[in-house]
């Protein structure tokens, strides 16, 4: 993709995120699309995002990766790791060399070499003073983001936060925390939808989050309702007559 | 992934993991990973008695 210039990945992105922000958006299509566009565009192999529950414990919300996926799950195990302290300090926490200077957090240290991750970003999700949750870059390479990415990616997490609590706003009767508890809700239904995915088609979780996007795409219909539907069996986004002509990616 | 292996809904499917983690003395996390690697395959236990036919070694 080096054809692209740099600038143009950086609007198209933002337009992604606008677009997602649709009236009825969903908050785990977001929050994806957040994770995803700030992966590819910053030098970072792996992501993943953690939003705060209504009893302000994190939860693992979007990952790009099975091994992102396990690294965010140690932290939230272990209580520890750099991505927790972004949230608890509503600042950025970057490790460059996570061998050299992960030791304050050894359970994530472990686990980040295990699965290959040299480097990490963590980056607030916040609103002037509401903190929602981080968003968190890995990099298999040791080495910081420079500053200008560092606020390229704070500007795509705060577009994303301003959204989330947008939606808040245009449901006066919900609180934070009550929206970050649907959002928690529609994540299981999403993690139930993969299951069902993998066991049909043989796929791994990876792969059958990517058919389920696709396909949520590709209809324009939002991943938490294809999700239930494929969950509860009344959806069948495997069989050909259901695949677009590019829906292979 | 267990639900489709029992044609049941995510609610029976999550009852029968958990009896299943109960009945072999480990976690349901233990058990929901060895799903996802297709390890452990809840068609090979039949509708009832399922727990038994585990213990009998009906996995394979």
């Amino acid at each position: 993709m080096t054809d692209i210039s740099r600038e143009a990945r950086i609007g198209a992105a933002f337009v992604s995120l606008a677009d997602t922000l649709t009236a009825d958006f969903d908050v785990v299509d977001l929050l994806h699309t957040l994770v995803h566009d700030c992966t590819s565009l910053l030098d970072a192999q792996h992501g993943g995002l953690m939003l705060a529950d209504p009893m302000g414990h994190l939860q693992l919300m979007a990952s790009t990766s099975e091994q992102a996926d396990f690294v965010e799950m140690m932290q939230l195990d272990a209580g520890s790791g750099p991505c927790l302290d972004c949230y608890e300090t509503g600042t950025p926490v970057s490790v460059s060399d996570i061998q050299e200077h992960g030791d304050k957090w050894p359970e994530f240290q472990k686990a980040a070499l295990q699965r290959g991750f040299r480097s990490v970003n963590a980056v607030p999700m916040r609103l002037r003073n509401t903190f929602i949750g981080t968003l968190n870059l890995f990099g298999t390479g040791v080495g910081k983001l420079s500053s200008t990415d560092a606020a390229l990616a704070q500007s795509m997490a705060d577009v994303a936060t301003i959204g989330i609590i947008q939606k808040r706003l245009l449901r006066e009767s919900e609180t934070v925390a009550e929206q970050l508890q649907h959002a928690l809700n529609s994540r299981i239904v999403i993690e139930q939808a993969k299951g069902v995915l993998s066991e049909l088609s043989g796929l791994d979780m990876d792969g059958a989050f990517a058919t389920l996007r696709d396909y949520a795409r590709n209809n324009n219909l939002g991943l938490h309702a294809v999700a239930e539907r494929v969950t509860n069996r009344t959806l069948d986004i495997l069989s050909p007559a259901s695949l677009s002509p590019d829906a292979k990616v | 992934m267990v639900l489709v292996q029992l044609g049941t809904n995510a609610t029976d499917a999550f009852a029968r993991i958990r009896a299943y983690a109960y009945s072999h003395g480990r976690t349901v996390d233990d058990v929901a990973r060895d799903v996802v690697l297709r390890k452990v395959d809840f068609r090979t236990f039949g509708d009832e008695g399922s727990l038994e036919a585990s213990r009998n070694g009906a996995i394979a």
